[in-house]
């Protein structure tokens, strides 16, 4: 279908992916959209940034802030998406799957979008690695694709453990959502710059980008700019995905591309490989090139209950009510398959890329019939049906025996279910009350460690006391009894 | 891409019953209907008792078809005709016995159906024998059946029994190997509408004609009867592809299935060639059903290791 092509600089072609990924499953999503242009939201009244844990506000209430100017000081730093004043530092109810309130600072926006002077470079060349990781840790720069893993942390382990494969992650992790094709067919050329800038930091050698072939106009605009950049060391390679869901979850994509099956927990880079989504690449640019933070992203906006459904610039903090049609439908934070429920007063974080709106359920769950359906579907590929069992009990041996933390969480099995058993959701639930349980053991363990070193401690204290006591005495003794 | 629902899937169960219930009527008689509509009644008032009972919701339970899909197989197992006590029992045992003793749908241990199926054929031998007694006027289906001779022929060689009753068909019993044939036909369209896991009747069926094979020397006193023969006979076709796919009571993984099949298909070639029924595909998938969690438990393991490859470069 693709025709190969050669560019001066390198040699770009579209062949399919060299091997596949188990389960899986066709979605019928009827005709591609086509991308339209990526809207701009309307600023909105007020922006609430969320906070993450060890995040320290470097503002008070009443600052008034400039767009892009920092807000927080922490592992990943957040900033002014425009210019206002902090208005209030508040719990508000928070975007992660497992619901609780969190502290989010208030910006009341003043319009005036006054900036600041920001510090950009030229060409990366020019830079130590280290410093483009400050840099790019400064810009509060994000994996966007849905984890949030901080992306200066995944370089500095890339460059630790020795990396030379990056892959470009180019397909839409679920279908419906169209913020990564828009993005490329906006602006391939920040893209393939920032690629270009993480293979120079962890001295990647080969660069493959998995996208699904039917992105026709993607793939042009990523031809398109493979073709306008410089020349260096890195070759590049575009395979076309298997078009089945999940073949944009990175495990899946790593194994497709690379035939390589990631144990459960281990990071790309332990394999030398190192993965990034195009909206990350793109805000990564963005930060070297114009000196931005990551203040702003494309997400698409789905489902029947979206007031204006296609992909938009979204500001972080930008409450997610606005882009609902009518408070009746349920919002669902990330794709429609692999999303939760998120409240109505949630705001856009960094790795918003889908807000899907749909009616609430209105059918119960029926017994599960073990039909093993979600066994054939699953990525992983695990037996749902037995996790559901352990899960349900929280049989601890049981969901470790039969793999939960191999879970992707991409919600293939909910879709095939017949007896619609919410199995993700499920699954989420049984993953954090085990992480609380582990935390709540460690803590014990600690505490146990605390109290012993506290009573060794406590009884040499005595001891030694006890001896020189005795000793003082012998002195005396000796002096009393002595010639 | 939509999952059918359970209820779909019932249905799917239910149309392909079809060919071989209608077959079954045109050899055995009208029975076989009335057998469906009592055990269906009795099974649907039982099961609004028992839910009722237990406090839980009485119609989504109901409304899943899975009722409907159970006692239609204890009536179809059953000889046409079978006195309404029989059945009653048959479906209340099945039902109360066989699935809300273990906490309702999809919780069973054993399947429902062979449960009330097996506890009428103990208690109630003389009554149950195939060719029904009532059965309507095909002479040739009122004889013993094939398996019936096969077992009790003292010395005679398979050709001899083959003529001594005039009656019997091509591969198997007279009649009796038509309703197979259709359920056959019936258990490939779940095959083709992927209600069912090929597995298990593969195995099943697989695992019936080794034995048979082991026994087979070309027709002797001594020979077990042809592959062909006992797949055609009995209710070989309705157990491989309705009875023994039953998910909820066979092994979760791919190979534990297999294994599975293959070992009701041992079982019920033991039992009809040694045992002390002519045919004993009740008994065969309850003792499936029994190391089913057995299979799952050291197969599943081994299986989710495998299914994670090792490390492999490309």
């Amino acid at each position: 279908m693709a025709q190969p092509m050669t560019s001066t600089a390198t040699r770009l072609e579209l062949e399919p992916a060299p091997f596949d990924f188990h389960g899986g499953m066709r979605l019928d999503t009827g005709e591609p959209a086509p991308p339209g242009s990526i809207k701009t939201i309307h600023m909105p009244d007020r922006l609430y940034i969320e906070l993450q844990p060890g995040d320290r506000p470097c503002v008070r209430i009443g600052t008034h802030v400039l767009t892009h100017q920092r807000l927080t000081d922490g592992d990943v730093p957040s900033h002014a998406p425009t210019s206002g004043r902090i208005t209030d530092i508040a719990l508000r109810p928070s975007i992660a799957p497992t619901p609780g309130r969190v502290p989010n600072l208030t910006l009341e926006v003043d319009g005036l979008d006054e900036a600041m002077v920001l510090d950009a470079i030229a060409d990366p060349a020019g830079h130590a690695p280290a410093d483009l990781i400050d840099r790019i840790r400064d810009a509060g720069i994000t994996g966007m694709g849905g984890a949030g893993f901080p992306t200066h942390r995944k370089l500095e382990e890339a460059r630790r453990s020795g990396v030379d494969t990056l892959i470009v992650n180019a397909a839409e992790c679920e279908p419906g959502v169209r913020a990564d094709t828009s993005l490329l067919v906006a602006d391939a050329d920040s893209v393939v710059q920032g690629a270009s800038a993480v293979a120079a930091i962890v001295g990647a050698r080969r660069c493959l980008v998995g996208i699904e072939p039917h992105n026709a106009d993607a793939i042009a605009a990523l031809r398109a700019a493979l073709a306008a950049r410089g020349s260096d060391e890195v070759r590049w390679h575009c395979y076309g995905l298997p078009e089945r869901y999940p073949a944009g979850s990175e495990r899946s994509l790593i194994r497709s591309l690379t035939g390589i099956q990631l144990r459960p927990g281990e990071r790309p880079s332990a394999q030398g490989l190192i993965c990034f989504n195009v909206a990350t690449l793109h805000a990564l640019a963005r930060a070297l090139y114009f000196g931005e933070p990551l203040t702003r992203r494309v997400l698409s906006v789905s489902g029947e209950g979206a007031l204006d459904p296609g992909d938009h610039w979204a500001f972080i903090g930008q409450p997610i009510r606005e882009f609902r049609a009518d408070p009746r439908f349920q919002t669902v934070h990330g794709g429609p398959l692999a999303g939760w429920p998120v409240g109505d007063e949630a705001a856009v974080a960094k790795t918003t890329f889908c807000l899907h709106f749909r009616q609430r359920a209105t059918l119960s769950e029926d017994p599960c019939i073990r039909c093993q359906r979600c066994a054939d579907v699953c990525p992983e590929p695990l037996y749902p049906e037995r996790l559901l069992r352990h899960s349900r009990t929280l049989n601890v041996d049981g969901l470790q025996r039969d793999g939960l933390d191999h879970c992707v969480e991409c919600g293939a099995c909910d879709t095939v279910c017949p007896s619609r058993i919410p199995l993700l959701a499920t699954f989420r639930e049984a993953k954090s009350s085990l992480a609380a349980a582990t935390q709540s053991a460690a803590r014990a363990v600690e505490a146990r460690a605390r109290s012993r070193l506290h009573e060794t401690r406590e009884s040499a204290r005595q001891r030694a006391t006890a001896a020189s006591r005795q000793a003082r005495l012998r002195r005396r003794r000796a002096t009393h009894d002595g010639p | 891409m939509t999952a059918p629902d359970t209820r779909r899937i019932m249905c799917a169960v239910l149309v392909a019953l079809l060919p071989g219930v209608l077959l079954q009527c045109y050899w055995f008689g009208l029975g076989t209907l009335t057998n469906l509509g009592l055990a269906v009644g009795f099974g649907i008032a039982a099961e609004f008792l028992l839910l009722r009972c237990r406090a839980r919701p009485v119609l989504p339970a109901i409304a899943d078809g899975t009722v409907v899909v159970t006692c239609s197989l204890i009536a179809i197992a059953l000889p046409p005709g079978t006195a309404w006590p029989i059945l009653l029992i048959a479906s209340v045992t099945a039902l109360g016995l066989g699935k809300h003793a273990y906490g309702g749908t999809g919780y069973n241990l054993f399947n429902p159906a062979m449960v009330g199926y097996a506890v009428v054929l103990v208690s109630f031998p003389a009554a149950l024998g195939w060719p029904p007694a009532t059965g309507l006027e095909i002479d040739a289906a009122t004889g013993p059946t094939l398996l019936e001779s096969f077992k009790y022929r003292s010395a005679q060689t398979v050709a001899e029994v083959w003529q001594a009753e005039a009656g019997f068909g091509r591969f198997g019993g007279f009649g009796v190997e038509w309703v197979n044939l259709g359920y056959l036909v019936g258990g490939l369209l779940l095959l083709v509408w992927r209600i069912i896991d090929w597995r298990v009747p593969v195995a099943m069926l697989i695992g019936m004609a080794v034995i048979a094979m082991l026994g087979y020397d070309g027709g002797s006193s001594a020979s077990l009867g042809s592959p062909v023969m006992h797949w055609f006979s009995g209710a070989t076709m309705l157990t491989a592809f309705f009875i023994a796919t039953d998910p909820v009571t066979c092994p979760s993984s791919g190979r534990g299935r297999l294994l599975f099949g293959a070992l009701i298909g041992t079982v019920i070639m033991m039992i009809r060639s040694w045992g002390g029924y002519p045919d004993g595909v009740a008994f065969a998938v309850l003792l499936g059903n029994a190391v089913a969690p057995l299979i799952d438990r050291y197969i599943g393991i081994v299986d989710t290791r495998r299914r994670l490859p090792p490390d492999s470069v490309g």
